[in-house]
């Protein structure tokens, strides 16, 4: 029997993964994604009657840095459960295959699926002289992306650069480098942005569409709400020093040591929607404002030419230390109402409960 | 100056937290009373995800007082440990999801006759009785 025509229940079994080590992964996803807890058996039942999805996951023009992200997961004897559950039939960084055997694959993937495959993008892509400043294998990328995101069942965009054009769409974009969905119109899209963006979302994503066979809910910008509907401020842990008034005036001084709020050092975590602050990085080992920088609000389009990284937010309209501290006396008040906001998103979420 | 003497304070980040308790706790040991009495006359399991709420460390430390331990302890290998306890009110479980390290990935409070990760399931005890039988070849052949 082929591969494809083993469910994934059947598949894990002839792995010796029990039973419980795929409940066990559930639990996590589902955690992750406030997806109600007593959900998870019929989840992992829905999970084990699918098949493996084949995915063709195309770098453009990238740096590798989502690849490094999404190859470094939080647990990784449960991550590496879901190499179980797709068939990467195409990734150029992670395969043995180079040149026209590699080349091969794709086509060989993409006949064999037409319209199942799920696509999986990182890198912007070119629209300037015919896409020609990033090309592979004598196609330009945007041919590429045409062609392959024709039969694809749905994309994913991973990382700002796929999503929104990122790092080589920054001023002045000499390549007119654009994210996927202003190429692609006809096809169920999900952004994971982030610079790089969190290993656990994407499980997340994979998970949920073959458990659901859906992409799950996204906000205005196509992101999953369940990631991306709160934003860094609103879970951080610095947040009760911004609440009292307590900021940071220069990395080395006396707030700095006492890990008070770095909003007055150009912190964007206010207006930046990801999920670093619960989930962090590197087997949850820390993420960028426990390490005593701001948030570059990295999963936010055009976040490399907003007013630069260390300028606070409130610059533009207040720029004084009065305006801050009334910020701060709104940020109170804020912070209540966004957390009863977060608690009915999460509600809507769970279904109520 | 070397950089050995540049003193180096590490943020552990969102540590121990509060000791104080929020009076998410006391809500919540409501919510477990009524999925009990609910399981007690019949009712589904109920599963309480305690990760995803924003409790402090004084409401866990309340919790975990008030629902004290109770008969059954077991530590579970798949995927990494899992702890399971039985707290002093039978049918309400602690469940503790844990990832390389003894990292918590997600814990629970579960109501009903027996966490759904302890059990022994289905399709694996389908596979364990098609592999029994194999053990009788094996003394059959040292017989002979």
């Amino acid at each position: 029997m082929k591969e494809h025509d083993l469910t994934l229940g059947e598949e894990l079994r002839r792995q010796g993964i029990s039973r419980r080590s795929f409940l066990k992964f559930c639990a996590g996803v589902a955690s992750s994604m406030a997806i109600p807890a007593a959900m998870v058996p019929a989840m992992a039942d829905s999970l084990a009657q699918a098949r493996r999805q084949p995915a063709i996951m195309m770098a453009y023009q990238e740096c590798t840095g989502c690849l490094e992200s999404l190859t470094r997961s939080f647990a990784p004897t449960l991550e590496n459960l879901i190499f179980n559950f797709i068939s990467l039939d195409f990734q150029h960084a992670l395969q043995a295959a180079a040149g026209d055997q590699a080349v091969e694959a794709i086509k060989t993937s993409m006949k064999e699926n037409w319209g199942k495959y799920l696509l999986l993008v990182d890198g912007s892509i070119p629209l300037n002289d015919d896409g020609i400043y990033s090309v592979s294998h004598g196609q330009s990328h945007l041919d590429s992306l045409r062609e392959l995101g024709e039969g694809a069942a749905a994309i994913v965009s991973i990382g700002t650069c796929a999503s929104f054009g990122g790092i080589g769409a920054a001023s002045p974009n000499p390549t007119g480098a654009v994210g996927v969905d202003q190429i692609i119109t006809d096809k169920p899209i999900l952004n994971v942005p982030g610079c790089p963006p969190m290993p656990e979302v994407m499980t997340g994503v994979l998970t949920s569409f073959l458990a659901f066979g859906a992409l799950p809910e996204v906000d205005s910008l196509k992101r999953p709400r369940a990631f991306f509907g709160d934003t860094i401020h609103d879970r951080c842990y610095r947040r009760t020093f911004y609440d009292q008034g307590k900021f940071a005036d220069s990395f080395d001084d006396e707030g700095a040591r006492n890990g008070w709020c770095l909003y007055k050092l150009g912190c964007k975590g206010p207006i930046t929607h990801n999920a670093c602050a619960t989930l962090k990085f590197n087997e949850g080992v820390s993420w960028p404002i426990q390490s005593g920088h701001g948030c570059l609000g990295c999963s936010e389009p055009n976040f490399w030419d907003k007013e630069g990284f260390y300028k606070p937010l409130s610059a533009g309209q207040w720029g004084s230390a009065e305006g801050i501290a009334a910020a701060a006396a709104a940020g109170v008040a804020l912070g209540a109402v966004s957390a009863v906001m977060s608690r009915r998103n999460q509600n809507k979420i769970s279904g109520g409960k | 100056m070397s950089l050995k003497d540049i003193p180096v304070k590490l943020d552990p980040g969102p540590g121990p937290g509060s000791p104080e308790t929020t009076g998410l706790a006391v809500a919540l040991l409501r919510e477990i009373a009524d999925h009990l009495l609910a399981v007690s006359q019949g009712g589904e399991r109920q599963v309480v995800e305690l990760t995803n709420l924003p409790l402090s460390e004084g409401d866990l430390q309340l919790l975990e007082a008030k629902l004290g331990r109770g008969e059954v302890e077991a530590r579970i290998n798949a995927a990494g440990p899992t702890e399971v306890f039985e707290t002093a009110f039978p049918g309400v479980w602690w469940v503790r999801y844990l990832g390389e390290g003894d990292r918590m990935i997600t814990q629970q409070l579960e109501i009903g006759t027996v966490p759904v990760i302890l059990e022994a399931h289905e399709e694996d005890i389908q596979a364990s009785a098609r592999r029994f039988p194999s053990m009788f070849d094996e003394l059959d052949t040292n017989h002979h």
